[in-house]
């Protein structure tokens, strides 16, 4: 019992925190430069890294998950660690990060003498006889001039007074507390300082709480698709049918953006809400997330080409946009024009016609011309128009524009997680602003016939620094000499 | 002048002026006198000023704020830091920061030297995003004030190595360290980690990914989030508070400059 009372203690201790803290630096330090060296697709070439590294290297590794440091047993150990600290310091330590930033009172008793002197000791001898101590020794005034000046009840009153109002002008709020021989208070200021601590903390769990959901629960796929294409969302009774993908290229030919316009269908078929999609602009619906990820060209397809022809009588140039596919008639004569073949990079071998490769390196189009004079085939090419068929028509043809396929990268997700870690985000950020934005002081003092006494509390961690000490000493003896003065008529 | 790397002569001058200011200002340093500090701190002024003309007629010409390559946040995370002097200088009458503050100034626009410096007048679609200016802009902030503690703790161990006592100016640089890392924690947290989180779930579907930069950022954050945690408990104070910033500042740099070997998705900043 008392072995498990020391564990616990020992485990919300400020020294466990940091110990755990600097263990998870430590550990994502390494996760870092591992990930990094180590090639993530041991899995699937393992006899080459087994031939390379030896077995027993290959078989560490793996063990240790090194290839993905940030999902090995080791890594999530340390985090499930780190969150269990976290919550047994929000657990343990909401009463002096709450408790004591709100209810504050004065002292029962100043222990100015259990060990440590005060923080700030200003005697009323010591300013009667000097005016403004230059040198904080502690005790001075007694060694030096051996007999302590005492002061009445009346300015003792006097003194608490005005010491409360310079704290209060300083942004301290103070409670006292009379008794017989002073008058004993407590300020505070910076109250907000600890519950913002309090809620950052908090905040930290719910991110790695929503992180954690998200990494169980959470699904992620990237989905390619052309334009009419459905896509079922997991297997759901939900689709989406793409109505639009677009590519914007500036004149430099540098992408400025890459457009899904796709509709959220249901189990019938119907569309129930049409979205745009592009990079950093998702589309919602439910609990699913629709991203714009990437885009793939496919070279060995086209979309459309747009042919030109030359009417030989008159020179006159007309242009038509045609589909793979597609039969249209020819403006300006009595013709259609039909495509019946691509090839994204043409060969002529001995026997036939072949394509070498799935690129666009010398894509040609298969078109048929037919009218009065029957069917007439022949290539066109996009990049070496000097060797387009003729057609033995008094009408040059050229291809002038090939638009390959383009597929539309969509990453669809579903994270039930996202709302805690948004969640958590937003209280981290208030949390931060008034962890940073308001200093935490507990001051606890006594005003009494020898002089005033004050405190630093360290309950929450208070600090002040030498020089806010010795600033705001400053500031009291002033205040306080005045009262001196008037009573002794001596100047300092 | 009108192509992709616009307003490189700015830097190029405003470098070899932070430079002459920097040894003015050790020279400063050794004699304690005013005069030399007053010429350090107008070659500086006069410095910045090219600095900023840089980073402005860069802005201007490319349209955007100059954070989108490691080049451009190199020069403005070193901007920040000069800003900081004229802050310390005005507010506080901290001349002897100037021996902090202009080594790392030069030092970083050295590391800036070194990365491409093109600039592209069209922005990469993932960077089209108004969190492009929250995210990068604060955590240049963060890491600004991060470097300036770092540079405040060298100076503090080479006066501490010199002389044994605690004096006025050691309180001043210690105070300034941990003011430094105060108001660097809260801009990294919200800038780099959680403005960094949300843009990435905007634009990628998640939160975070674990790529280098992602990874060199938690680093950071963790190792600062250990320094509060000592100050708090009322440790590593002085030389052990100093020689911990100037780690932070190596994992700053190893984070920064990580995704020129590393790559991932933050390989173009």
């Amino acid at each position: 019992m008392k072995m498990k009372r020391g564990i616990w203690k020992g485990l919300i201790t400020g020294r466990a925190a940091v110990m755990i803290i600097a263990v998870l630096t430590l550990a994502s330090a390494v996760g870092w430069v591992f990930s990094e060296i180590i090639p993530n697709d041991i899995n699937f070439h393992e006899d080459i890294y087994r031939a390379k590294w030896g077995n027993f290297t290959f078989a560490l590794v793996n063990y240790l998950g090194l290839h993905d440091p940030f999902h090995s047993f080791w890594y999530r150990g340390v985090l499930a660690f780190f969150t269990l600290s976290l919550l047994l310091c929000i657990i343990t330590g909401w009463k002096v990060f709450i408790v004591h930033s709100f209810r504050f009172s004065p002292p029962s008793i100043l222990k100015k003498s259990a060990g440590k002197p005060p923080a700030m000791e200003i005697g009323w001898s010591k300013l009667a006889r000097s005016g403004i101590e230059k040198k904080d020794i502690l005790g001075y005034y007694e060694k030096a001039f051996g007999r302590d000046i005492e002061i009445d009840t009346g300015q003792i009153s006097e003194g608490y007074s005005n010491v409360a109002a310079y704290l209060t002008r300083k942004r301290y709020r103070v409670k006292s507390k009379e008794t017989d021989d002073g008058v004993l208070f407590s300020a505070l200021r910076g109250r907000w300082h600890y519950p913002g601590n309090m809620l950052f903390h908090i905040a930290i769990l719910v991110i790695a709480i929503g992180g954690m959901i998200g990494s169980f629960q959470g699904k992620k796929e990237i989905m390619y698709a052309r334009k009419g294409d459905v896509l079922t969302l997991f297997n759901s009774q939900l689709s989406i049918r793409i109505d639009r993908f677009n590519i914007i290229q500036t004149r430099e030919g540098e992408i400025r953006s890459y457009i899904t316009e796709l509709s959220f269908m249901n189990s019938s078929g119907d569309s129930i809400q049409s979205e745009k999609v592009e990079v950093n602009n998702p589309a919602r619906y439910g609990r699913y997330d629709i991203y714009q990820s990437t885009y793939y060209v496919d070279e060995e397809e086209f979309e459309w080409a747009r042919i030109t022809y030359r009417l030989g009588e008159n020179d006159r140039t007309e242009s038509i946009a045609i589909k793979s596919g597609q039969k249209i008639e020819l403006p300006s004569t009595d013709w259609t024009i039909e495509i019946k073949g691509y090839s994204p990079d043409f060969r002529k071998g001995k026997e036939a016609y072949y394509t070498g490769s799935n690129r666009m390196f010398n894509p040609a189009l298969l078109i048929e011309i037919a009218g009065s004079f029957g069917r007439k085939p022949g290539w066109l090419f996009l990049k070496y128009p000097s060797f387009n068929f003729s057609f033995d028509l008094p009408v040059k043809f050229s291809v002038d524009y090939i638009e390959p396929v383009y597929y539309t990268g969509l990453q669809i997700s579903s994270n039930p997680g996202t709302r805690l870690i948004i969640l958590g985000i937003a209280m981290a950020a208030v949390g931060l602003l008034f962890l940073f934005c308001s200093s935490y002081r507990l001051l606890k003092g006594k005003v009494e016939k020898t002089g005033l006494f004050i405190i630093i509390a360290r309950e929450g961690g208070g600090k002040m620094s030498k020089r806010e000490i010795s600033g705001m000493k400053k500031d009291l003896k002033s205040i306080l000499r005045d009262i001196i003065i008037a009573d002794t008529g001596k100047e300092g | 002048m009108m192509d992709g790397v616009f307003g490189l002569s700015f830097f190029w001058i405003a470098f070899w002026v932070y430079l002459l200011s920097f040894l003015v200002f050790v020279v400063f340093f050794a004699v304690r006198n005013r005069l030399p500090g007053r010429i350090a701190a107008i070659l500086f002024f006069a410095a910045l000023a090219l600095h900023t003309v840089g980073i402005i007629a860069r802005w201007r010409f490319f349209g955007h704020i100059p954070l989108a390559t490691m080049f451009e946040y190199s020069l403005v995370l070193s901007w920040i830091i000069a800003v900081s002097f004229v802050l310390l200088l005005f507010r506080f009458d901290f001349m002897i920061s100037g021996v902090v503050i202009s080594p790392i100034v030069i030092i970083i626009m050295v590391i800036a030297s070194f990365l491409p410096k093109e600039g592209s007048k069209q922005l990469m679609p993932a960077l089209q995003s108004y969190w492009f200016y929250i995210h990068i802009t604060l955590a240049a902030l963060a890491e600004g004030a991060f470097l300036v503690a770092a540079g405040a703790s060298v100076y503090y161990l080479f006066r501490s190595a010199r002389t044994n006592s605690y004096s006025g100016e050691m309180e001043r640089v210690e105070g300034l360290i941990i003011k430094s890392i105060r108001i660097g924690y809260p801009l990294f947290t919200i800038g780099a980690l959680f403005a960094g989180s949300l843009w990435a779930w905007k634009a990628w579907g998640s939160f975070w990914s674990w790529d280098p930069k992602e990874t060199g950022a938690l680093v950071v954050w963790l190792f600062y989030t250990l320094i509060l945690h000592q100050q708090s408990r009322g440790r590593w104070e002085g030389r052990t508070l100093a020689m911990v910033s100037i780690v932070g500042f190596l994992i700053i740099i190893v984070s920064f400059l990580g995704n020129l070997f590393f790559g991932g998705l933050h390989a173009y900043v």
